[in-house]
């Protein structure tokens, strides 16, 4: 079989399985009752708060696709070896770089698709209460919440073949709750830590990805005052997102390679 | 074995029930107070409870993240370390601060010219380990050269926060005192009722008081002519006369709660703060003056003498 085919089938049936189960649908559901409450509420009678509402969707945007990015990257790999539906798969001549490569991409697209289900209910939202969107800013925040999901998957798949399938979910999820957190807490005690920990604030720094590098709400927010970023920005961050995705699926392909059937 | 497990777990989740059916009707966290915006005494007084405690912290430390929010809504974003000062605390304070952050918005956003030098929670490129990862998070971020004065936007949209803050934690007297006057901007009756829900709350907070007095008094300023060489129409000395009810409840209540022990910056035990002196010393300012105002110089004289043991300063305004 063409490798090129390959993934795309493979890619296919992991976002086909997405739609069809229930959780990416339940997140979804939990995630459009929390937006309309939202947009039920009432301030004083007030018309025209904006930014209250576009600051909470964004939010719960980001938060529940990457929460359903995780929780399907994560079970990718370790289910094929319980269900034991890869043996079929690798019978077939595909190459396990294929096959991992379909997977990535299949959970990518899984995101796209529930990016477009939150826009489809954020932009009426806005509409209705008489908002623009800047659609400079909010396009780039989307574009960049996507390169988060490549690295979120890339980890999500690395973890996955190192723990157990939880124990992986957990820590992808420290991952990325923690990450902002811990970006601000290491600048600000960097300069009271001894030379070894700050040794170790700098591995951290540069051996995880900063989540908060991909998450341009607080401009989309305040849009009236901050402009879209410039190209080479754009593209600082598409190699930022590019390179962690690369090592950590790499790693994962070896560790995949590694592992016998 | 297997029928002893399920046992085991259905009395486990009866346990729970009864364990969630007492905690419903012991804990009152509302009963609870905490966070920036209250004194250390009533702090202590309502804390005994550890269970209220533990729950009661999370509720208080929300308000202030969206306190903390609305400081970065109205500088654009830019994450400031919390800079306002004890005195911004203070309700007749935070009144001007709202006048001159609204006065200074413009349709290109006027820079602040008092502000400046506050540092930023993003550093600047010469404090930051990062090197090119903190250069990528200063540009997707709201981010402003701290050297620089600060960007001011329009106060409208943080009333959501406040509302929420307040139903949060119903002691959040910052809430508010702050809400009120940001709210004022937006609906007038809506900053009074606001005021009002803080006041059924928090009956004893002397700040409230203070805070719905000099809406009022904007409320009359708006109504009619308040200047002293004018006869008051009968709507706006109707108007004053709340006021004045209310900063004399607030002088009452202030001197009540006023330590003995206050320094000369404002400071006394018991969590007595700057802008609980600052706020003291209005509502007093403001009861004598009102009272005046509205046609009983005798009874302003005596006021001023009664204020006058604790201020002495009020003594100036014998006529």
């Amino acid at each position: 079989m063409n490798q090129a085919r390959a993934i795309g089938v493979i890619a296919r049936s992991v976002l086909l399985e997405a739609i069809r189960r229930k959780e990416i649908y339940l997140l979804i559901a939990i995630c459009f009752a929390l937006i309309g409450f939202v947009l039920s509420m009432d301030f004083f009678g007030l018309g025209g708060l904006i930014k209250f509402y576009r600051e909470v969707s964004l939010r719960l945007i980001g938060t529940f696709t990457a929460v359903a990015v995780i929780l399907l990257a994560t079970r990718q790999l370790p289910r094929e070896f319980e269900l034991r539906t890869i043996y079929p798969l690798m019978a077939r001549p595909v190459s396990r770089w294929a096959f991992i490569m379909g997977k990535g991409l299949g959970v990518f697209l899984a995101a796209v698709f529930c990016f477009l289900l939150f826009i489809l209910i954020y932009t009426p939202g806005m509409l209705f209460l008489g908002g623009e969107i800047a659609w400079g800013l909010f396009l780039q925040h989307i574009y960049l919440q996507l390169l988060q999901m490549f690295v979120l998957t890339a980890a999500a798949f690395l973890l996955s073949l190192c723990f157990s399938k939880s124990g992986a979910l957990t820590m992808v999820l420290l991952l990325y709750f923690a990450s902002t957190l811990l970006s601000s807490i290491s600048v600000s005690i960097y300069e009271l830590t001894t030379p070894l920990g700050q040794g170790l604030l700098t591995i951290l720094n540069y051996g995880l990805p900063q989540v908060a590098l991909f998450d341009l709400s607080g401009k989309a927010l305040h849009s009236e005052l901050w402009s879209p970023l410039s190209l080479p920005i754009m593209a600082a961050l598409t190699l930022y997102a590019a390179f962690y995705t690369l090592v950590y699926g790499t790693i994962a392909y070896a560790l995949f390679r590694r592992r016998p059937l | 074995m297997r029928g002893a497990k399920q046992h085991l777990g259905w009395l486990v989740a009866l346990l729970l029930l009864v364990v969630a059916g007492w905690l419903g009707a012991h804990v009152d966290p509302n009963a609870y107070a905490g966070g920036r915006a209250r004194d250390e005494q009533e702090r202590l007084r309502r804390n005994s409870s550890a269970l209220a405690a533990m729950l009661g912290e999370f509720r208080t430390s929300l308000s202030d993240i969206m306190f903390i929010k609305t400081e970065r809504y109205l500088h654009g974003g830019v994450a400031y370390l919390p800079h306002m000062g004890d005195l911004a605390m203070s309700a007749e304070e935070l009144i001007d601060e709202v006048d001159e952050h609204q006065s200074e918005i413009g349709l290109e956003f006027l820079d602040h010219d008092e502000e400046g030098d506050v540092p930023t929670i993003i550093p600047t490129p010469e404090r930051d380990f990062r090197g090119w990862v903190g250069n990528l998070h200063r540009e997707v971020q709201p981010w402003r050269d701290p050297t620089k004065a600060h960007i001011h936007t329009d106060g409208r949209d943080l009333i959501p926060w406040f509302r929420l803050m307040t139903r949060a934690d119903s002691h959040y007297i910052r809430g508010y005192t702050a809400g009120g006057f940001w709210l004022n901007m937006a609906d007038p009756e809506a900053a009074l009722a606001f005021i009002e829900e803080g006041i059924q709350h928090n009956p004893q907070e002397f700040q409230l008081y203070v805070s719905r007095g000099f809406l009022l008094i904007r409320e009359a300023r708006r109504t009619g002519v308040t200047t002293s060489d004018v006869e008051l129409e009968p709507e706006v000395a109707a108007i004053l006369e709340r006021a004045r009810d209310d900063f004399r409840k607030a002088a009452q209540l202030a001197l009540v709660k006023r330590p003995d022990d206050v320094d000369e910056e404002g400071f006394g035990s018991g969590g007595w703060g700057s802008y609980h002196e600052n706020d003291a010393l209005a509502a007093s300012r403001m009861d004598i003056l009102l009272t005046r105002r509205l046609g009983d110089p005798d009874l302003a004289n005596q006021l001023a003498h009664r204020y006058a043991n604790t201020f002495p300063e009020m003594l100036e305004m014998l006529q």
